[in-house]
């Protein structure tokens, strides 16, 4: 039964993604007539084809735009309406992160929404950013299959892109999953807060007076909230507790829709590859890598967290005691007295767990937003055996397990250049892919798009690590803060958002009078990393299709390699797993697998 | 955080690192 709730997941995912594909490729091809009004508002959007530098440009400039829009927003959300919780002012370093961080996709929140935002902020800020910033990815892959297909100065043209994603995709497919939700039980209101008094009397503490403290609760429209946030690969969560919230998350119901919704563009996208290239063979070999790869993980973090014990409790009986090097000498430590109680462990890992939607829901949803750096979660993923955490961090070192909506399949993209490139050097001929050569142009813009990302997360990662920065602000010691170091960047540079938790990266309104000491390092370190790791992946494979393009394909022959079979998948898995090893084993090595190979768990 | 001073650095970075992009940009076609 274990295994039944991610099987059903994927497959339902895998099932409606082909259809979605069909429908996808339809619109992106412009062979959709909408209605008159909606073609009125496409004409006026439409300022003819552009090149692939002007595409890029039109995006840059629409982004740059969303982020002086998002933080403007933010910075006058005292003043605002639908604040009736009376929000301040967000400290400027927070605005600058959470702008950066919603505006490319990312998501990950160094605040909370539910105790740093007013509504006004989470409908015009979050809400809008989830649109906006999912639908450029979409544009961005969409650019790289024209100007593969069509040449370089045919690309499109960005406005009308982006309001086709928006207004024929992400609208009735999000307005439908509402309406499931809402009837899920999920809030739809623009009331800020309900004030309860808690069955169990002084459950929220007392006043001076001695008399019970009544219970805010943070309401809003979740119901709108939620679609975009799974569909759009977002992440960000209206609670700080994201998808483990039970306004968030009502339901097992729920929890299945937003397991699949967030899911189902990055596959559907795979296949509108194929089909707007007419290579829909190929894209099913893409698919069927980018399946195996994902099984892989969710297997990987089911298997070593819902069926593993905890290992804080079972890896050594109680009467061990250990050396540990702490800040002010070594020190020994007894292992802690819940080792020796007798804690029944056959249902796995349950610390942090919502067991509302069984045991194994946790790991199987950790693992699926990280592979399509979706970044919401329903679990704390900082609680997840060391080992079960291999497998989100994978799913961001990769980045191409899916992905996030285009830029994964972008991602996936490089690492196929770079495999047909090795391939085409073992063979001895020259290395080519849809029938054009790849030259060193070609190679260089590839490596630039493959190393930009393990460059931004084990740059930053070494930094903080060997600094004030990180050792103030991680909660754990040892191979554990370690890990939570990485997964923050591992997140931040994968454009996923989700956070392993664990550190002190708040400061949240600026009147915090206690804020985290080292969190204005951390909000403009990601800014940087979230901002260059989101873009130079897209602008070089942009770059890469717009030569590519441009030159004439070579008709098929007897040696040229086909890409449409499983030696191809084989070789295109065999360069993902190599090259992410290669980059990212040594890090995983000080991290997770120290930590579980380590004399205790969880840092002590 | 002292908002006078805090405010240009955070946003001013967001934009300088944006304008990076731009610069990347330029330089692919010289690639």
């Amino acid at each position: 039964m274990i295994w039944l709730l991610p099987a059903t997941m994927l497959l339902t995912t895998a099932l409606l993604a082909i259809p979605l594909s069909r429908y996808l490729a339809w619109i992106m091809n412009g062979e959709y007539h909408p209605p008159r009004l909606l073609a009125s508002i496409e004409r006026r959007l439409d300022t003819g084809n552009q090149n692939w530098k002007q595409y890029t440009i039109a995006l840059l400039v629409f982004n740059t735009l969303l982020f002086v829009y998002s933080y403007g927003v933010m910075a006058l959300q005292p003043w605002l309406p639908l604040n009736g919780l009376h929000r301040g002012m967000l400290a400027p370093t927070t605005m600058a992160h959470a702008a950066m961080s919603l505006s490319t996709n990312t998501d990950l929140q160094h605040w909370s929404g539910d105790v740093h935002f007013s509504n006004f902020s989470q409908i015009f800020v979050m809400i809008a950013n989830f649109f906006f910033s999912a639908s450029i990815g979409f544009c961005a892959l969409a650019a790289i299959i024209r100007a593969l297909r069509d040449g370089p100065g045919k690309v499109g043209c960005f406005f009308v892109d982006m309001w086709r994603v928006m207004i024929y995709m992400f609208l009735p497919v999000g307005f439908l999953v509402s309406l499931v939700f809402l009837q899920q039980g999920m809030p739809m209101t623009f009331k800020a807060a309900e004030t309860i008094t808690t069955v169990e009397p002084a459950a929220m503490g007392t006043q001076d007076n001695g008399q019970a403290k009544a219970q805010t609760i943070v309401l809003g429209p979740l119901a709108v909230f939620l679609p975009m946030k799974q569909l759009g690969t977002n992440g960000g969560g209206f609670m700080g507790a994201n998808s483990a919230h039970p306004y968030e998350n009502p339901t097992a119901l729920t929890n299945f829709i937003e397991s699949v919704g967030m899911m189902l563009f990055p596959m559907a996208l795979v296949l509108m590859f194929g089909r707007m290239l007419n290579k829909l063979r190929h894209a099913w070999v893409i698919f069927s890598v980018m399946m195996v790869l994902m099984i892989g993980t969710v297997v990987w973090s089911v298997y070593f967290d819902t069926l593993k014990p905890n290992p804080g409790l079972t890896a050594h009986p109680p009467s061990d005691k250990f050396e540990l090097v702490a800040q002010h000498g070594k020190q020994v430590i007894a292992l802690p007295a819940v080792a020796g109680l007798p804690v029944d462990q056959h249902t796995g890992n349950l610390e942090s767990k919502e067991l509302r939607f069984g045991t194994a829901a946790g790991a199987t949803f950790a693992a699926m937003t990280v592979d399509v750096t979706c970044g919401a979660v329903n679990c704390a993923h900082d609680s997840l055996n060391p080992v079960a955490a291999i497998s989100p961090m994978t799913g961001m070192w990769l980045n191409c397990i899916y992905g996030g909506k285009g830029v994964g399949m972008i991602n996936l993209l490089v690492f196929l250049i770079i495999g047909v490139f090795v391939a085409g050097q073992m063979v001895g001929r020259t290395p080519e892919y849809l029938g054009k050569k790849i030259g060193g142009r070609e190679m260089k813009l590839a490596m630039i798009g493959l190393l930009i990302h393990p460059i931004m997360i084990l740059g930053p990662t070494g930094l903080f690590a060997a600094t004030a920065w990180g050792q103030k602000a991680e909660f754990n010691p040892g191979a554990h803060g370690f890990s939570e170091i990485t997964y923050e960047f591992s997140s931040a540079s994968a454009n996923n958002g989700s956070g392993f938790e664990g550190l002190g990266d708040t400061w949240g309104l600026n009147d915090n009078p206690s804020p985290a000491p080292t969190s204005r390092a951390w909000d403009l370190a990601t800014v940087i990393v979230i901002c260059i790791s989101r873009f130079i992946p897209i602008i070089a494979p942009i770059a890469l299709a717009a030569g590519m393009g441009a030159k004439l394909a070579s008709p098929f022959g007897l040696g040229t390699m086909r890409d449409d079979t499983p030696t191809f998948g084989f070789l295109l898995f065999g360069t993902i797993v190599i090259i992410g090893a290669l980059l990212f084993l040594p890090v995983a090595a000080l991290g997770p697998l120290a930590e579980h190979f380590g004399p205790i768990p969880f840092g002590g | 955080m002292n908002l006078a001073i805090w405010i240009p650095i955070s946003f001013g970075l967001g934009i300088a690192v944006l304008l990076l992009c731009f610069g990347f940009l330029e330089a692919c076609e010289k690639i």
